[in-house]
C-alpha cells in the first residue's frame, strides 16, 4: 500500500514515516505544498495524510492540495490531519474531497486506525 | 529552519543527467544523430523523478533557477564526451523570458568547455502562463545567433500549441508519446501523423517521434515518412560511462531490446517483421 505524508513539520513527518515504514506501507513524504502537488501528479497513492496548515510562498495551501488530489487521483483516500478543527473548517475539508478528518495531536495508532479505516471504504 | 526541496536540488553536484539518444532510420540502417541531456533530481528526493522535478520547479515558479543548474550539469558531462552527435537541452520557455541572460551564459559556458553551440539544440518546454512575447522572441533570436538549433517539445500535449510553433519556428518539432502510443492501431492518430507530417514539411521543420517503444509504432511512424526516433526501443536513458557502447550498439543495429520480446513482436506479426527492410 502506498501512502504519503505530507506535514510541514519534519519531526512528525519523520515519526509518521519511521512509524507506517515499520508496517506494510510504501511510504512517501512531503513538507511543502508544491513538493506535494508535484507528487500526486506524477504518483499513485492509496492513502494521503495532509496538514492542511502547511507553509507556502506561493499561497498554496492544503486545500490546494486536495483540490490537486482530487483532480490526479479521485480514487485516493484523503486523512486530513489539523490542529484546526473548527466545524467549518472540517466541513470545508470534507466538501473539498477530504475522506477523513483526524484533530492533532493524535497518536500514530489512532493515525494507523484511521487508515485501515478509510481503506475499507470503497474507493 | 525547514530545508526545502528546492534547497537540496540546488545544491552542488545534487542533480545529474542521463542520457538518451535520437536515431535516424531509413533504409541505410540505424544512425543516432542527437544526444538529448536528461535532467534527474537528487536520487534520495521525491526529485530523484524527473516529473516531480519539473512539477516541482514550475509551482516554485523557480525554472530559471532549476534550468541554469540541470544545464551547468549536463554541459559538464557533455564536455569530455567529445561526441559527433548533437546534444539537446531542456529549458522551459517560461526560463526564456524569466531569465533574459541564460542563452548568454550558455554561450559562455559552451565556449569554456570548448563545445560548438551548433552541436546544441535547444528543446523547449512550454507550460502556457502569462507571456512577455518580446522577451521570449529575444532569446530566440539570441539561439539562433549563437548558431545553436530549436525543437519544440510535447508537441500534441497541453501548451505546446501552434501560437508557439509560429514564435519559434523549430528546426524540430518533437511529436509527443501521446500521439505515438498504439499509432499503428489508432485512425485517429494516423490522422494526426499526417496532418503533422504536412505541416513540418509546409514549416520546413523535422518531426520526431518521442516515447517510441515497439516495433509496431515504428513501423507506423516511418509510414508516415518520419524518420527521426527516440524512445526504450531503441534506448533507455543511460549514464556517460554508458554512452560509447550504447551508441555504438545501435549504429550496429543492435536496439536496446531484450530478445524475448523481439520474439514475442515476431510471433505477434511475423509478417510485417519479415518484410523489414532496415
Amino acid at each position: 500500500m502506498r501512502i504519503l505524508l505530507i506535514d510541514d513539520d519534519q519531526q512528525l513527518l519523520n515519526a509518521m514515516a519511521e512509524f507506517f515504514n515499520a508496517g506494510e506501507y510504501q511510504v512517501y513524504c512531503a513538507c511543502e505544498t508544491e513538493e506535494a502537488v508535484a507528487m500526486v501528479r506524477h504518483h499513485r497513492f492509496d492513502v494521503v495524510i495532509l496538514d492542511l496548515e502547511l507553509n507556502s510562498i506561493e499561497g498554496l495551501d492544503g486545500f490546494g492540495v486536495l483540490k490537486a488530489l482530487r483532480q490526479s487521483c479521485p480514487r485516493t483516500h484523503v486523512i486530513v490531519f489539523s490542529g484546526h478543527f473548527s466545524e467549518t473548517v472540517v466541513e470545508a475539508a470534507l466538501r473539498h474531497g477530504g475522506t477523513k478528518f483526524i484533530a492533532k495531536p493524535a497518536s500514530l495508532r489512532d493515525l494507523r486506525a484511521g487508515v485501515e479505516e478509510v481503506c475499507s471504504l470503497p474507493c | 529552519m525547514l530545508i526545502t526541496l528546492l534547497d537540496k536540488i540546488l545544491a552542488p553536484g545534487a542533480i545529474s543527467t542521463v542520457f538518451q539518444p535520437i536515431c535516424r532510420i531509413d533504409a541505410a540502417g540505424f544512425k543516432p544523430v542527437i544526444v538529448e541531456c536528461l535532467s534527474r533530481g537528487p536520487a534520495s528526493t521525491n526529485a530523484g523523478n524527473a516529473g516531480v522535478l519539473f512539477e516541482y520547479a514550475q509551482l516554485k515558479a523557480a525554472e530559471p533557477l532549476v534550468d541554469r543548474a540541470c544545464i551547468a550539469t549536463a554541459l559538464d558531462a557533455v564536455a569530455p564526451l567529445r561526441r559527433p552527435e548533437k546534444f539537446s537541452l531542456n529549458v522551459f520557455a517560461a526560463t526564456l523570458v524569466r531569465d533574459a541572460g541564460i542563452v548568454g551564459w550558455i554561450g559562455e559556458r559552451l565556449n569554456r568547455l570548448r563545445l560548438n553551440p551548433s552541436s546544441l539544440i535547444f528543446e523547449l518546454v512550454e507550460h502556457g502562463e502569462a507571456w512577455d512575447t518580446e522577451i521570449f522572441l529575444k532569446s530566440l533570436r539570441d539561439i539562433r545567433a549563437m548558431g545553436s538549433a530549436i525543437a519544440l517539445d510535447d508537441v500534441g500535449l497541453a501548451h505546446s500549441n501552434f501560437q508557439r510553433i509560429l514564435d519559434c519556428d523549430p528546426e524540430f518539432l518533437k511529436l509527443d508519446r501521446c500521439i505515438v502510443r498504439n499509432c499503428g492501431q489508432d485512425e485517429r492518430r494516423q490522422a494526426l501523423l499526417k496532418s503533422l507530417g504536412l505541416l513540418a514539411k509546409d514549416l520546413g521543420s523535422s518531426l520526431i517521434a518521442e516515447g517510441v517503444e515497439t516495433w509496431e509504432e515504428l513501423d507506423t511512424l516511418r509510414s508516415h515518412e518520419i524518420s527521426l526516433f527516440q524512445g526504450f526501443l531503441l534506448s533507455k536513458p543511460a549514464p556517460a560511462a554508458d554512452l560509447p557502447k550504447l551508441l555504438a550498439a545501435i549504429a550496429l543495429r543492435q536496439p536496446a531490446m531484450p530478445m524475448s520480446e523481439i520474439e514475442l513482436i515476431q510471433k505477434k506479426a511475423a509478417p510485417r517483421v519479415l518484410q523489414r527492410t532496415i
